[in-house]
């Protein structure tokens, strides 16, 4: 009598899927970066804000009033990591001392994710409002008010 | 009915006015005219006072030659200016009328067409009123009194039926529909059977227009089903509001309603309702309930009131009683409401999960859409490899020395889909839950605002002056007979209510049964007769003319379409695939008389009229046309116009026109338009 076991495919959350996420980074880097580029602490955030509705309002809030005021630290996801080596590798961002910046097929990919409008519409609206108001300066000073 | 008797083209130039009248004969007329002559002209002439110019794809007055709007040429190569131009019809059916229409005119509109009770051409009557009428214009075929159309439509008595259109409005059909079944004009006419209808979003206007014109059954018999099925929809909303009001009205008094079902019935179904009331704890029937509320009052009435003193330790024991019973209730209602926010909770929970399973669903299906979108792109990681070393990589951002499988990503909208329909049957389930455990409360508190006012009218009592007669007793009793009338009044109205509901199941058993009554197959005994006698017509003629393409045999009438096909083996196709040109336009001869003689045969809606423009297309025999002029120089009930031009030669007139009985030959001449003369009658009866 044979037995055979296979393995119970799991359910996972769509931000876990590498291109997912990939798309997600591109987003950012297209929408509220300038230059197309951005720190990975940038990165982080953003990613930790787009987890829930009140992670978004508290960064629109922060890029209204410009301060930094009831912003616990944001976690720095490995799942993030990850999906920024395969974009790396992919040729859709380039790695430079510490930023990532998007390249021609990146910004093509990105650009072609932005014509079918009703993809990521949350993140996207979310992303249009932000603009390029969270800047890197202001990145840094909210990671130095953990210090405190 | 339709004959034209005369028609009159009339263009004001700068140099005088050119014109032409024509009159027509009531049977087979030729009308003869080389290929620069005019003859386009006159054919567009006649279609533009019938209004019927849509045929030739477009409307008013950009239709016409350009003779008649920029510059009749008299004699050869010498140009006359157009001032103004307008065209003289006048028509026949029980009566005379005459139509003037203007092409080119300062001060009148070609949407408006003057209509003359009287004979102007012919009879040349005099003091005759003329109406205005408009065309194309919103309303035109439906407005009473000044709609062409309508007017039209009235006129040669035809009752056009209502059809259904692509947009689901059901109209009368338009009249021009009707016209290319008898009218065949010579730029589009000769492309396939019934091919100039002009587009009005007619569903199946080809099946609509033939089914008119034979009135077949079958037309009658689909109209009428829609119509039934459009009856069944306006029952069944009546029912729903009727049954509606029914819970509402017994919502008022705690009533139950039990048996009516949510959609109409037959009539034996609704025997088994009825109304019933909760009573110490069980259910009972709202008759029985009544009842015992006229029994108790009978008690009541028989014991005599006494006097407060009299009742003291009654009221007493009956205070007592009271209020354990009203302790009772009230553990009971806190028991329950707590049970109610819990229940409520819970459905918070279940909508909050809903919602997350709901935005991981729409994640879910736009990751899918940026996977395919990366696959167009190339990328490797879209096709699950490492862009790197082009290994295989599990689709997903876990740690990859995790031991997992994460499911494919239509997998995972299954499952999720699968999570959000049983969330919603959970919710679903609580909402029910939750309004039978509402309605319980609800009465619980009801219930006990009620003790607790009995309690207060006993005290009351108690200290009361004792002689005075127990007001506890009167208000019993009181209280007792509003009961009692609220409740018969409740009763009536349920009554009322549901005896219209049971006259509704009447109405309905009557649909039901007119709907059984529709066989599958709406053609009648006489529509196969007449679909017969088409096809025999049909192939009759068609080897008459010379058709030769596909053997005699294999030529049928298609049930469906009611036009030609040819039948094989197991197939069957439209008779235009596999014909010879010269064979095709044979067909449309034979099918355009076929439709006249079977009409003609069972007194249909066929108008008696023919018109043929140019009609000998695609190097067709002299020796096929013969036999078609003779066969409609046959029809003596019919007016037939043909216009030909014979290949401008005489010799194949003189062939093409031997045999034929007796017609009415018209010849042209080089040029339509001529600079009129006194008297421009121009026919000549041909011996």
């Amino acid at each position: 009598m044979k037995i055979t076991f296979s393995r119970k495919a799991i359910p996972i959350p769509a931000e876990y899927r590498p291109l997912y996420k990939i798309a997600q980074i591109l987003q950012v880097l297209q929408i509220a970066s300038r230059g197309q580029r951005a720190s990975l602490l940038k990165l982080h955030l953003f990613s930790w804000a787009f987890k829930s509705g009140e992670n978004m309002d508290k960064l629109i809030e922060i890029k209204n009033n410009q301060i930094i005021r009831d912003i616990r630290i944001w976690g720095l996801e490995p799942s993030l990591n990850r999906a920024l080596v395969y974009a790396v590798s992919e040729g859709l961002c380039d790695h430079v001392s510490g930023s990532y910046k998007l390249t021609e097929k990146g910004e093509n990919f990105v650009k072609l994710l932005l014509e079918e409008e009703t993809l990521l519409l949350e993140q996207r609206s979310f992303l249009m409002e932000v603009g390029k108001g969270i800047t890197e300066k202001l990145v840094t000073n909210i990671a130095k008010s953990w210090k405190n | 009915m339709l004959k034209i008797r005369a028609i009159n083209i009339v263009a004001n130039t700068v140099d005088g006015e050119y014109s032409k009248l024509i009159r027509f004969d009531d049977a087979l007329n030729i009308i003869r005219g080389d290929n620069t002559s005019g003859k386009s002209t006159l054919v567009q002439s006649i279609l533009y006072g019938l209004g019927m110019e849509e045929l030739l794809d477009g409307k008013n007055e950009k239709t016409m030659q350009s003779t008649l709007k920029d510059a009749v040429e008299y004699p050869q190569n010498e140009l006359h200016a157009v001032l103004e131009s307008y065209v003289v019809l006048e028509i026949k059916n029980t009566r005379v009328v005459t139509i003037k229409r203007s092409v080119i005119n300062q001060n009148k509109s070609a949407k408006l067409i003057e209509v003359y009770e009287g004979s102007l051409l012919v009879d040349k009557d005099t003091g005759v009123v003329s109406k205005p009428m408009w065309i194309h214009d919103k309303g035109g075929a439906t407005n009473a009194n000044y709609g062409f159309h309508l007017f039209l439509a009235e006129f040669l008595e035809l009752e056009l039926p209502e059809v259904y259109y692509s947009n689901g409005d059901l109209r009368k059909l338009y009249l021009q529909t009707l016209f290319p079944a008898f009218i065949i004009e010579q730029k589009k006419g000769w492309s396939d059977f019934l091919a100039t209808i002009p587009f009005f979003g007619t569903k199946n206007a080809k099946n609509r227009v033939i089914e008119f014109i034979l009135s077949l059954d079958k037309f009658k018999n689909e109209q009428n089903k829609l119509r039934l099925q459009q009856e069944k929809q306006n029952l069944i909303e009546k029912w729903k509001i009727l049954r509606e009001d029914l819970y509402d009205i017994g919502y008022k008094g705690a009533v139950d309603i039990e048996g009516i079902p949510s959609l109409p019935e037959t009539l034996s179904s609704l025997d088994f309702s009825f109304f019933s009331i909760r009573h110490e704890n069980r259910s009972i029937d709202l008759n029985r309930y009544l009842g015992i509320l006229i029994e108790n009052h009978e008690v009541l009435k028989s014991e005599p009131i006494n006097t407060s003193g009299e009742n003291i330790k009654e009221i007493e024991i009956k205070i007592k009683v009271s209020e354990e019973e009203l302790n009772r209730f009230s553990i009971n209602h806190e028991l329950l409401r707590r049970n109610l926010r819990l229940e409520y909770d819970k459905k918070r929970i279940y909508t909050e999960q809903l919602a997350d399973v709901r935005k991981e669903l729409q994640q879910n299906k736009d990751a899918k859409k940026i996977y395919s979108l990366g696959a167009t792109v190339e990328l490797e990681v879209a096709k699950g490899k490492c862009p790197t070393c082009n290994q295989e990589i599990k689709d997903s951002l876990l740690p990859q020395s995790i031991e997992h499988t994460p499911m494919h990503i239509d997998e995972n909208v299954k499952y999720l889909q699968a999570q959000e329909k049983m969330i919603i049957a959970y919710v679903l389930g609580q909402d029910k839950g939750i309004i039978e455990q509402e309605k319980e409360v609800a009465f619980i508190y009801g219930k006990m605002n009620e003790l607790r006012q009995s309690i207060r009218n006993y005290k009351r009592e108690l200290i009361a002056d004792e002689r005075i007669p127990s007001v506890s007793k009167i208000e019993e009793r009181v209280k007792l007979e509003a009961k009692i009338k609220f409740y018969t009044d409740l009763i009536e109205t349920l009554e009322n209510k549901l005896e219209k509901i049971k006259d509704l199941t009447l109405d309905w058993t009557k649909i039901i049964v007119k709907e059984s009554k529709f066989k599958k197959d709406f053609y009648s005994v006489l529509d196969v007769k007449k679909l017969a006698s088409l096809e025999k017509h049909f192939k009759e003629l068609v080897f008459k003319f010379g058709y030769r393409s596909k053997p005699l045999d294999n030529i049928r009438i298609s049930k469906e379409k009611y036009l030609p096909i040819v039948e094989g083996d197991s197939i069957k196709y439209d008779i235009r695939f596999d014909s010879s040109a010269s064979d095709m336009i044979r067909s449309i001869w034979s099918y355009t008389c076929s439709l006249f003689k079977v009409s003609k045969e069972y007194q249909c809606n066929h108008p008696h009229f023919l018109l043929f423009d140019e009609p000998a297309q695609q190097s067709m025999s002299n020796e096929s046309f013969n036999q078609f002029l003779i066969e409609l120089s046959k029809y003596k009930d019919a007016q037939v116009l043909v216009f030909a031009s014979f290949n401008n030669s005489d010799e194949d007139f003189r062939i093409t026109t031997s045999g034929i009985e007796e017609s009415n030959y018209i010849n042209i001449g080089r040029k339509l338009l001529t600079p009129k003369k006194p008297d421009g009658i121009e026919s000549s009866r041909r011996p």
